[in-house]
């Protein structure tokens, strides 16, 4: 019989020579500094999900989670983005996910045992840096909304300053998160408007003042839009505030270069490269900034350096930012970060390399959304909601159903519709934002049309 | 001598070479970009197979807890079954999108609502949050939500408490909050100091923030009167959870007084580390405080599990969307697998391992500053020389190093966790004498250095890093 639990070796005679060692009888007298009164004198109660009691065999583990992801139906046709994006993920990238020595390890805190990790990290950031532009980038943070949460406090450190300008063209839940976290401390943010889709420049004008510590406007923004980001720079610029460019959909860096137009700092969430949208999490937040700013840049990074015989090798940089050195005077509490999926982005940027990620964003997001933005424009019912700006791979039109009605239909297709922007913008009701990347094939784009052709003509019963 | 360990990828890169496939395409090129057009962006072209070289070469350079040992100290490394990689791997949870229709999603939100089931069992708390990605997270989500109550309740608390020998993350999330941070000392038994937790807590302090076991590894039997002091002046008690797996099944922080309480799963609930991360800081709370949790959260209604963003007062969000969702499932398949008592033995096999490690080291003649005492699942040894030890460690004896100069300077603390084998652990006893000789003897030190070192990256110039630093590679 065995009587070891499942990934505990510990045998019954294992303990035993173990207590003599330490010179005690029971395992409860190991627990004597909890007072009695204390003690959970029972065992815990934890219901099983099924007819079974818990603890369950692999075998009956295995079967349970096949059930319920199952019960998740992920066979659908997405056109549906708004910060989490159904991209292509090469085989390559899901092996060294798999692959323990990359799994496993913990934080390259002891450089000689982890130069694995401190060579992709350093790889990482390159690769990030020269997507954005800039000179230093972080080795990855929890996502683009706590990115950029930490950028404004980032920019604020640097400006000493402590008012924040955010669009209303920033993801809604970004903003939430945002004003989640300024509520705490002596901050000031104000809200810009937006006109026909893009943020609206001239209330930017008036908002802003010699307390602005930054701007930041996402682009392409939450309706997909292309933003006038020179105008934006120079607004910020004049006011000496940062000006921190907000990437959601990282694969628009293949096309548009922030620095090309001014960004002081670019945060925001890669997903995009490499990462399963996996209902919402774990993805991966990211800033890149200047040499110039990066004693204020939070999270982990790495640096080349050599051994003690002459050969390069890696290690952490700038520990005096981070908390486990200088506690409460650290530059922000980031300790666990989302290095797994930095290793993603860097394999899936080297699969894809310059031409390939060019291609991939212009041919098979832009113009792939351009053709459907075409097809479905022509729809007695679907104009373009907002007109005169670039986008990127997503777009708004108008809807002439009720959008989660219309969206329940197409379910019934095995399509997952467009984003109903009435959920999070009152004054957009009726607009739907659709979501085209290289997953969806001209044939699914005009099987949509044809669906939504025929809803026209038959109603939504 | 190669310069290089592993070749840096951008150096393998040539003109011409490329791993990806795309579709072919009836869209005929058009410019659509004008003035936004950038230049070539500066990524390696490199084939797949070249991809697969780099990694796996990059992979071997790193020491993986699969072989060895890892016994860093409050970072709780143990064994990450493969067996939930392969769980959270199933396309149903990964090809899911957040804001799909929640018909779609019932699988999803099952995971989700069983784990919340559980952790409230497990931590004795009324509701957790599973939103936080990192322990971290959890402390900032676990104070808002103390600063909305005391908002709430009209009451001006600035003001949070913790002891000298917390982790790092306590005080740097207080202050990035703009809350005032003050700390508490620790008394000669590695215990807080009741007296000055006592002179501290004032009516202008929101949180106490403890974790119990403490850092030095010890269970702290003034729990009810740290919470007594804590409670009588109105003040809420944080659990800093990295050191729950001592006590899973044995005691409960709502039991013992704890108010708020974050779940690192990246350390009890076997999920991995991962170089660093993803990892998933779940946040509990007791009864009154539910009102104030982020949106939303995941309830059953019949036999139909859905999203409720109605909460009263809640703080808000902490991330966009969800949670660590992937993390998620696998913290939920090691609690079904194990049970209530396979998570009580857990903890007890841990606590068994670290003191076997604290009694033997002991009679080695180790110095163990609070080895009077029992330890919980780590132990606390001081060494004059904790750096050499550590470096000789891994270096000539494949020996993961604990975690160093923590809590205290020349500390080494050593958390063997469950997972490992009494064998393993014994080889790590034996593995610290010899180093140890190795310093004390300048001969033995002699011969030790003849060895080839694993791996071959002898001590690194930590000076030249910090002083020079390069954070990204040229363009050549």
């Amino acid at each position: 019989m065995k009587d070891s639990t499942p990934y505990i070796s510990t045998t019954n005679n294992d303990l035993s020579k173990m207590f003599l060692e330490i010179g005690v009888n029971k395992i409860d007298d190991l627990y004597s500094t909890i007072p009695e009164k204390l003690r959970l004198n029972r065992d815990l109660l934890l219901p099983s999900p099924l007819k079974t009691e818990l603890p369950l065999s692999e075998i009956e583990l295995s079967v349970y989670m096949h059930e319920i992801s199952a019960k998740n139906n992920s066979d659908y046709k997405f056109f549906l983005g708004a910060g989490c994006y159904n991209h292509y993920i090469p085989s390559i990238v899901n092996l060294f996910l798999k692959l323990p020595k990359f799994y496993s390890p913990y934080t390259p805190y002891k450089p000689e045992t982890n130069q694995g990790t401190l060579q992709v990290m350093y790889e990482y950031q390159t690769m990030m840096c020269r997507l954005t532009g800039l000179e230093v980038s972080n080795a990855s943070l929890y996502d683009g909304a706590t990115a950029m949460v930490e950028a404004a406090k980032m920019a604020s450190r640097l400006t000493g300053r402590n008012e924040i300008i955010i669009s209303k063209s920033i993801h809604p839940e970004y903003r939430h998160v945002f004003n989640t976290y300024f509520r705490y401390g002596d901050w000031k943010v104000v809200e810009i408007g937006i006109n026909n889709g893009t943020t609206n420049l001239k209330e930017l004008e008036q908002s802003i003042s010699e307390q602005t510590a930054a701007v930041i406007i996402q682009c392409p923004n939450f309706f997909g839009i292309i933003e006038e980001l020179t105008e934006v720079a120079q607004i910020a610029h004049k006011h000496a505030s940062l000006y921190i460019n907000l990437v959601v959909e990282a694969l628009s860096l293949a096309l548009i270069k922030p620095t090309d137009f001014d960004a002081d700092i670019v945060a925001g969430e890669a997903q995009s490269f490499g990462t399963h949208m996996s209902f919402g999490g774990p993805h991966l937040g990211f800033i890149n900034c200047y040499n110039k700013h990066k004693s204020k840049l939070p999270g982990r990074a790495v640096t080349k350096t050599e051994d003690a015989v002459g050969k390069t090798a890696y290690m952490l940089w700038g520990a005096a930012r981070e908390q486990h050195i200088s506690r409460s005077r650290a530059t922000s509490n980031i300790c666990s970060n989302h290095a797994l999926n930095a290793l993603a982005a860097s394999i899936y940027l080297s699969w894809y390399g310059n031409k390939g990620l060019e291609e991939l964003a212009d041919v098979f997001n832009m113009q792939t959304a351009y053709y459907a933005y075409e097809e479905i424009t022509k729809i007695p019912g679907y104009a373009a909601a907002f007109t005169g700006s670039s986008f990127f791979n997503e777009f708004v039109v108008n809807c002439p159903h009720d959008v989660s009605a219309l969206n329940k239909k197409l379910l019934e297709h095995s399509i997952v519709g467009g984003f109903d922007l009435g959920r999070f913008y009152p004054e957009y009701k009726n607009k739907i934002l659709f979501c085209v990347t290289e997953k969806t094939s001209h044939d699914d784009i005009d099987k949509l049309a044809d669906i939504l052709t025929y809803l026209n003509e038959k109603g939504l019963r | 001598m190669e310069k290089e360990n592993v070749t840096l990828i951008f150096k393998e890169s040539q003109d011409g070479r490329a791993a990806y496939t795309l579709p072919k395409t009836a869209i005929k090129k058009k410019d659509l970009l004008g003035k936004y057009k950038r230049e070539t962006i500066g990524l390696p072209e490199v084939s797949e197979r070249q991809i697969a070289g780099h990694y796996q070469n990059l992979a071997d350079l790193n020491f993986c807890p699969y072989s060895e040992m890892d016994p860093l100290g409050s970072c709780t490394m143990k064994y990450n079954p493969p067996l939930m990689e392969a769980l959270a791997s199933l396309p149903g949870f990964l090809d899911m999108h957040p804001y799909q229709d929640e018909s779609t999603i019932q699988g999803a939100l099952e995971v989700m609502y069983f784990l919340d089931l559980y952790l409230r069992e497990i931590a004795g708390m009324a509701q957790f949050t599973l939103q936080p990605s990192a322990g971290a997270h959890g402390e900032s989500t676990g104070i808002m939500i103390g600063g909305a109550y005391f908002t709430h309740k009209k009451e001006k608390r600035m003001k949070i408490l913790a002891p000298d020998s917390s982790h790092g993350t306590n005080p740097a999330s207080v202050t990035n909050l703009g809350f005032e941070y003050e700390q508490v000392s620790s008394n000669e038994q590695g215990w807080v100091d009741l007296g000055d937790l006592e002179k501290r807590m004032t009516e202008d302090v929101a949180l106490f923030m403890l974790t119990n076991p403490n850092t030095y590894g010890l269970f702290d039997p003034n729990i009810d009167t740290i919470a007594e002091i804590i409670h009588r002046k109105g003040g809420l008690l944080y659990y800093d959870g990295a050191n729950l797996n001592a006590i899973m099944g044995k005691c409960r922080p709502g039991d013992l007084g704890f108010d708020i309480v974050h779940i690192n799963l990246h350390k009890t609930f076997g999920t991995p580390h991962a170089m660093g991360g993803p990892g998933a800081g779940p946040t509990g709370v007791v009864e009154k405080l539910k009102d104030f949790l982020p949106i939303p959260t995941v309830e059953k209604k019949g036999t139909k599990y859905t999203l409720n963003y109605s909460i009263e007062h809640t703080i808000g969000k902490v991330k966009a969307f969800y949670g660590n969702y992937s993390v998620l499932v696998k913290a939920l398949a090691y609690i079904l697998m194990l049970g209530p008592e396979g998570l009580k033995k857990v903890s007890e096999t841990a606590v068994v391992h670290a003191n076997y490690m604290q009694e033997r080291l002991k009679k080695m003649g180790f110095s163990f500053p609070y080895g009077s005492q029992h330890c919980m699942h780590e132990c606390v040894m001081k060494h004059e020389n904790i750096d050499t030890l550590g470096h000789l460690l891994s270096e000539y004896f494949k020996k993961l190093q604990a975690t160093i100069h923590f809590p205290e300077a020349s500390c080494y603390m050593i958390e063997p966790t469950e997972t490992e084998t009494k064998e393993s652990i014994d080889e790590y006893i034996e593995a610290m004498v010899e180093a140890d000789k190795a310093i004390k003897d300048p001969t033995v030190m002699e011969e030790l250095e003849k060895r080839q070192p694993f791996p071959p990256i002898r001590k690194i110039n930590a000076k030249k890093g910090m002083a020079r630093p390069c954070l990204i590679e040229k363009e050549e």
